[in-house]
């Protein structure tokens, strides 16, 4: 690329910068996603003509005009980008596209993990990858191979006794099961206490085993905005999710059967549900879906109990968590997470 | 010999590579994984060039990612040192 051409870092205090970068992301039909912590912006006599972010470890709005499509801007982003999130720590990287144009991201080393034609692709990049996480599965596959097993997908934030009955219910009903704990550090209860708790909660059951969920069990909160109008994005994403779940883990663990126990708050989640309902039966899996359990009328949630710790209603969370979970919530430990409940009105 | 951090040289730029190195423990050896847009034919040849410089450097116990885009030996060669300088 001509040295016509400047890299810059979009300073986000900057409001002028802010706002050209987003009438630019506007012409391309994309939006400025809240949580974007990088932006880098090649200029050309004074115009964007190019952008790429990240947050965490996805790269989002890449963006290029048309204009100079086909001259290596693609690798003269990304390089620079990448390079930050390697010095942030971030050797694992994804990044969402659409399947038109995987072949300009492969050819930077980005291998695809899957896809929903037309609409989105998943690839990643580095020293971690699908295959990896398919093979600490293998080891850790609990049942012997040939043993029918079924799984539930869990984020227990914190662990109650809806999630021990829903487990206990399927634990009854199958030879094997998986557990896999959700691992987006977006909740309350940072991931090591959910997984905690949750192993803690089902340790008396002799046919359960716990999972590390990874990065590709429900781990796309980040799913960026603008592949689809938000109306479909769920679906997209749902559909994307189950794909991976049905054509690598379930096979990796001889998984034939899914439960889920009933939504009745989270719109999304049962948007979740309904999508798998549809799509699992066709990939050889069976759906469960499991009526909550109820105490005194009402279904045990997980937001309920933190609702329930926000009006220090102690003597209600008594009857919704296990001894584990009260322990738990009753020690040292717990405290700032109690406090960070209290101030936040966080939905997760 | 032993790197201390994890570092990085090159670039994904075409004609290049990028190098990232990541200590191992003790008695882990040397792990090496190679992407290359020419991987099918020139795999071995990367590989070579690679190892070449980590026994030059009596280097051990460290986790070498390769993303070639089709670089020369020579710049194989010298994007690895510099990544191992920068790990010591």
């Amino acid at each position: 690329m001509s040295s016509y051409y400047t890299t810059r870092v979009v300073d986000f205090n900057d409001t002028w910068q802010k706002k050209r970068l987003a009438d630019f992301l506007g012409r391309l039909n994309l939006s400025f996603d809240s949580d974007t912590e990088y932006t880098l912006v090649i200029e050309k006599d004074d115009r964007i003509i190019a952008t790429a972010s990240f947050a965490g470890k996805i790269i989002k709005q890449v963006g290029i005009d048309e204009e100079f499509q086909g001259q290596g801007i693609t690798s003269a982003l990304l390089d620079p980008l990448i390079k930050e999130m390697l010095l942030r720590g971030r050797d694992h990287i994804f990044i969402y596209t659409k399947p038109i144009y995987e072949g300009i991201f492969i050819t930077l080393g980005f291998k695809i993990v899957a896809r929903v034609v037309p609409y989105i692709s998943l690839l990643e990049w580095g020293s971690y990858s699908i295959k990896k996480y398919i093979n600490y599965l293998e080891e850790n596959r609990s049942f012997e191979v040939g043993t029918e097993a079924a799984a539930i997908v869990v984020n227990c934030n914190p662990f109650t006794l809806g999630h021990r009955y829903l487990i206990q219910k399927a634990s009854q009903e199958n030879q094997g099961l998986y557990i896999f704990v959700v691992k987006e550090d977006r909740s309350l209860f940072p991931y090591h206490v959910r997984l905690d708790l949750v192993r803690k909660g089902v340790a008396d059951l002799r046919n359960v085993c716990v999972l590390e969920g990874g990065d590709y069990i429900i781990s796309s909160a980040t799913f960026p905005a603008y592949f689809t109008r938000e109306k479909d994005r769920v679906k997209v994403q749902t559909i994307l999710d189950i794909e991976i779940f049905a054509k690598f883990i379930a096979p990796a663990l001889g998984i034939k059967k899914r439960y889920v126990g009933e939504e009745p708050y989270c719109d999304v989640t049962r948007q979740y549900n309904k999508t798998m309902k549809e799509l699992l039966p066709s990939k050889g899996i069976e759906l469960i879906e499991v009526e909550r359990k109820g105490v005194e009328g009402s279904p045990v949630s997980a937001s309920f109990v933190r609702e329930c710790i926000r009006k220090d209603n102690w003597d209600y969370i008594k009857k919704l968590v296990p001894e584990s979970t009260l322990d738990f919530l009753q020690s040292q430990e717990a405290q700032s997470i109690i406090e960070r409940i209290k101030t936040t009105h966080s939905r997760h | 010999m032993r790197i201390t951090r994890q570092a990085r040289a090159g670039s994904l730029e075409s004609s290049d590579l990028m190098v990232i190195l990541k200590p191992l423990k003790q008695g882990e050896g040397i792990i090496l994984e190679v992407n290359s847009i020419v991987k099918n034919q020139y795999e071995g040849r990367i590989k070579q060039a690679v190892m070449d410089v980590v026994k030059q450097m009596k280097l051990d116990d460290v986790y070498i990612i390769v993303q070639d885009r089709g670089a020369l030996d020579c710049t194989i060669k010298a994007r690895v040192e510099t990544a191992i300088k920068r790990a010591l």
